[in-house]
This record gives structure tokens, sequence and C-alpha cells, in this order.
């Protein structure tokens, strides 16, 4: 059964966490959950953990997209432990320009 | 040649997706299994929420051929005509905030495949993918 994305609001940083997939079986789902925090005030940072994600399609670039575009203004996107794959589909977008990686397998 | 025939495939796409990826051509290709997974993924979801007016089913097959060193797949739907090849691509100098969400799938295909190509034959969409198999 597939889990919730868990997000959760620490001051100015909105971290989540993606699970192993980030698909149309659930870009969709975490895309409503963001929209939740598009009212609050003061996000300035989104931390994608991507630790346990291996698998993601345009759908969930579009759920990434789709932070930096509601929630806050213009907030710092970080993507953290990206896989080798996922680092390279980011790449190939052009957003690995615009979105901090940290400890990704570049 | 594996092929797959469906004769209503609306809201199926996640379906259709797996019964692609377990082919035996594909499935046989760990290395590739990321690229192909994005790729069949991107062109059903396509083919299933747009190919097809409101209200009709809609068909579709899906041929996958391995041809010596490269797979080649065929996804053939009798939707509205539509080659997407000539989709303006993105611009992926923009930044976050001024790109527009979406438009990325098709584009994303072209850069993962060796070879993209599209024709309208006997009144179908026919859009073929070539992408050289992993080393053994």
């Amino acid at each position: 059964m597939a889990k919730k994305n868990p997000i959760t609001l620490n001051e100015d940083t909105l971290n989540v966490v993606l699970e192993e997939r980030l698909d149309i079986t659930n870009s969709m789902k975490l895309i409503e959950e963001l929209n939740k925090y598009r009212e609050e005030e003061g996000i300035t940072h989104v931390v994608f953990d991507a630790r346990n994600l291996t698998y993601i399609a345009s759908t969930g670039i579009r759920a990434v997209l789709y932070a930096d575009q509601v929630v806050g203004e213009n907030p710092h996107i970080t993507i953290l432990g990206a896989s080798q794959d996922i680092y390279h589909v980011f790449e190939m977008t052009g957003l690995t320009k615009f979105i901090e990686f940290k400890d990704a397998q570049e | 040649m594996q092929s797959l025939h469906y004769t209503s495939i609306k809201g199926r796409a996640e379906e259709i997706i797996e019964d692609i990826l377990a082919l035996p051509p594909i499935a046989t290709q760990a290395g590739l299994i990321f690229t192909l997974h994005l790729v069949c993924e991107e062109v059903v979801s396509n083919i299933v929420n747009y190919a097809y007016p409101e209200g009709q089913e809609g068909e579709l097959s899906v041929d996958v051929e391995d041809a010596g060193g490269f797979l080649v797949l065929t996804f053939k739907d009798k939707g509205t005509p539509f080659n997407p090849l000539t989709k303006e691509p993105p611009d992926t100098s923009l930044p976050l905030h001024e790109r527009p969400i979406g438009g990325l799938g098709i584009f994303l295909v072209g850069q993962m495949m060796d070879d993209v190509s599209y024709s309208y034959v006997d009144g179908c969409n026919v859009l073929t993918l070539k992408k050289e198999k992993a080393g053994e």
C-alpha cells in the first residue's frame, strides 16, 4: 500500500519526504498536499528528501516546479540524496542549475 | 516481437505501463529499466489522457521488438492525428519560477531514446522509439 508523502513545516523550511517513486501514481497527491501550504507565509526553503526515491517521471518534476511556484515566494529548493538516475533526469531538463542537490550521486 | 492490444484505455495508464515493462524484451534489460519505464509512462499517459476526445474509450497497440542491438517500441492509437515531435521543446535555461508546469514528457522521451519517429498511417498515430540495448 502506498504511503503518504509526509510534509512537515519547520520554521521557514518545508520538508517533503518522497516515496520510492514520484510519477503518475502519486504526483497529483503530492501536489494536493503542497497546495495546503500555498497560503503559509514565511516559507523560504523547500527540501525534498529523495533518499528513498528510485524513479521519477515528468509528473514528479511537475510537483517540484509546483512547490517553487505556489509555496512561499520563490523558495530555495533543495533535493537531498538523489540517485544518479534521478539527478540525470533533472540535468536533462536544465533544472540542476537552479536546484541545490545535496549528497547526490552525480 | 511481443504485442499488446487494448480496446479500452480510459483510466488504465498504470496497468498498461506495467504490462509493457513485464514483456521479456524489456524486463530483461535491467540496465535500461529506469529509462524504459520513464519513456513508456510519458507516451502511454499522453495517449490515455489526450489522444481521444472526451467520452471515447480509445484503443492502443504496443509492439516491442528486440532488433539486434536495439529495442524498438511502437505505439499505435486511433485518436486525433497528432505529431508530438512538432511540439516546441521547453526552454531549459529558464529558472523554476518561469517554467510552465508540464510539457517535459515528450522532451524527456527524445532525450532518453536514440531515435524517435512519428507517422500517421491508416488512421493511426504511430510513434516509434528506438534504444540501443545495454551491454550483456
